[in-house]
């Protein structure tokens, strides 16, 4: 499934648009802790997170994370869309909280998974 | 050497990660691939954040010399009273600002040393703390940073070894469980994408979303519109793409019969070495610029039309279709963050969901001149193995009575893209069938810089290794059963002694190797 298919299906709000790269569970990772992230960042990954600020722009411009996910139709730091549209990185947002968005992105990506 | 430095101010999180972010930029210059950097990146930005959340100040110092690049970060702060401890994971002193600005998970020293070589703490409690630790940069060095746009589905992957044979430049190697690309030999060409049985090799994605275009008009070369040509009138495709939201539908023929002309007209001149190349094909300038540097000579001054287009319209937000690799990493170099590219396959597919199935075929222009003037010295050319042959003659001054050369990667130019639906020549015939009369020439560009040559593989930085491994190379493809079967994973036996001293491979991965050792033992 496409990044785009999946924030379609998920009513996930799309502020900053990224490389349309099909996405699998193994390519998704939540946290609130930088470090975590960090870790986990790599081309093609999309990262739920419940962090704002500076440091989430600090995330687009060092490790060209292909998505942020924000949650809880937090706002979007306007200072974080020019850089991600620049580094072409998805930015946006689950009307749902973490827990939550993380199952229903799985529930969407285990489906296709099964279908394929 | 190329060495920096920059100041580090403890306690303010809005600027913490823009030393690092400097550090990125210098990398970057220097052509490092992004994998390295990103690990670069990772390291520096936690050490850099230690200084932000514990001292009060520091410096972050680097250096890139000998493919390495060497980062020393010195603060004025507490110190470490138990580096041992500090290096556990989970361990954190971070306060409560750190912990609120997801700071504190007890990773930053862990990330460090994941990410680098040679990791060095020395602290003095009440002083301050020095981490050093160097990232080695060896592949980029080597081998140059060459963007590409051709990816790999591993799990598609039949290992059939296709896509290695097929390969122009001997770019692909199948020694794991899926194929990689050697990026400073891949062209963007297709032929891997045109050869992989299972569709494992595909184009990178696009910034296209359907159900969000965010551009009013959309570029499309003919050879899009002609796979819908056997099925539906062009009204209708014009019309659903008005419909999808672009208002304004621009063909790409009118800047390719531009260059056309511009390079007639300088043909005509004789003032210039002949015969002349037009850059029609990105595919093709990669691999004069990496297989015939000394070519590069012949190619016209001026720009493709893609990056013509895009200066065109630099102004505002663009969408073009693009019909192979080779397009796709040109839209997507940073001098055209304006263009969005949408892949000619997505596209395509969308608008067949929304044609109807079956339309009649309307009545055809009757009139079909080209534009440019016609000269009975124009070579033209399709097909990579039939370009490489051609510029091989170029190369040995075989062409003296040609005046201009135009060469395209795939067969039948884009219409043969393996991102196409339908074969070449027949989309070929019917784009000729329906297109205008004559097309008003849109404009060329002239190429500021000539375009320069790829950096080659060096075996060695250091020449007298260079030759040593030379010479292995040489020893182990005298060993090697000489059949270029490509079971092994290499093209040929060549590129496996090759790959063999790189520890690319081991010498068991030739099968018929093997064997003969059993056999032997």
């Amino acid at each position: 499934m496409k990044l785009a298919d999946l924030f379609h299906e998920l009513h996930i709000e799309v502020y900053a648009h990224g490389h349309n790269t099909p996405i699998t569970q193994r390519q998704v990772f939540a946290g609130d802790r930088i470090s975590d992230l960090l870790q986990h960042s790599s081309e093609g990954t999309l990262l739920i997170t419940n962090l704002l600020g500076s440091h989430l722009l600090r995330l687009v411009e060092l490790v060209d994370v292909s998505a942020i996910c924000l949650l809880n139709r937090q706002p979007t730091p306007v200072e974080l869309l020019p850089s991600a549209e620049k580094n072409r990185t998805w930015i946006v947002v689950s009307p749902l909280g973490l827990f939550e968005t993380c199952g229903r992105i799985y529930e969407v990506l285990q489906r296709e998974e099964q279908i394929s | 050497m190329t060495r920096f430095s920059y100041s580090i101010m403890g306690g303010d999180y809005e600027n913490g990660g823009s030393a690092s972010r400097a550090v990125k930029a210098q990398l970057q210059r220097a052509g490092v691939d992004p994998a390295t950097i990103r690990r670069a990146m990772i390291a520096c930005y936690e050490a850099e954040m230690n200084v932000v959340i514990h001292a009060r100040q520091g410096q972050l110092h680097a250096e890139i010399e000998d493919g390495l690049l060497r980062v020393a970060i010195e603060d004025q702060g507490p110190g470490i009273a138990d580096i041992n401890l500090a290096m556990q994971e989970g361990y954190s002193t971070a306060d409560a600002q750190a912990r609120e600005h997801g700071f504190g998970a007890g990773l930053g020293l862990p990330n460090i040393r994941r990410n680098s070589e040679q990791l060095q703490i020395e602290s003095v409690v009440g002083q301050g703390t020095t981490v050093t630790f160097a990232v080695r940069l060896k592949s980029a060095q080597l081998y140059g940073n060459v963007r590409h746009s051709i990816r790999i589905d591993a799990a598609s992957c039949q290992q059939c070894h296709s896509c290695v044979r097929a390969c122009p430049t001997q770019a692909i190697r199948a020694f794991h469980r899926a194929p990689e690309i050697l990026s400073y030999r891949c062209i963007d060409c297709t032929e891997c994408i045109a050869h992989c049985p299972s569709q494992a090799l595909h184009m990178a994605s696009t910034t296209w979303d359907v159900r969000a275009p965010r551009t009013t008009r959309l570029v499309v070369p003919p050879e899009f519109l002609a796979q819908f040509y056997g099925r539906h009138t062009p009204q209708q495709v014009h019309q659903e793409l008005v419909q999808m939201g672009w208002q304004d539908i621009v063909l790409t023929n009118s800047w390719l019969e531009a260059l056309r002309y511009a390079t007639h007209e300088l043909a005509e001149q004789q003032q210039f070495i002949q015969p002349l190349l037009t850059p029609v094909c990105p595919a093709v300038m990669n691999l004069i610029a990496w297989r015939y540097p000394a070519l590069l000579a012949y190619l016209t001054p001026y720009q493709t039309i893609w990056e013509t287009i895009s200066a065109t319209y630099s102004a505002e937000r663009i969408t073009c279709v693009v019909m192979c690799p080779a397009q796709q990493s040109l839209l997507t170099a940073p001098e055209h963050s304006q263009v969005e590219t949408i892949s000619a396959i997505d596209l395509r597919d969308e608008l067949l969901s929304r044609l109807p199935d079956e339309s009649p075929i309307t009545s055809l222009p009757a009139n079909r001149k080209h534009t440019h003037p016609s000269s009975n010295q124009e070579l033209t050319i399709t097909g990579v193995q039939a370009v490489m042959a051609v510029l091989d003659a170029l190369e040995c001054g075989e062409l003296s009575d040609v005046a201009m050369l135009e060469l395209w990667a795939c067969s039948q130019g884009c219409f043969g893209t393996p991102l196409a639906l339908g074969e070449g020549h027949i989309l070929n015939y019917r784009w000729q069938l329906r297109s205008q009369a004559s097309v008003v020439l849109a404009g060329v560009r002239s190429r500021q810089q000539p375009l320069q040559p790829r950096t080659g593989m060096r075996l060695d930085d250091d020449m007298q290794q260079a030759v040593v491994k030379l010479a292995r190379i040489d020893q182990l493809r005298e060993s090697l059963p000489g059949f270029d079967c490509a079971e092994c994973g290499a093209p040929s036996c060549a590129a496996l002694a090759e790959d063999i001293v790189l520890g690319r491979a081991r010498l068991e991965n030739c099968r018929h190797q093997k064997k003969n050792a059993e056999e032997h033992a």
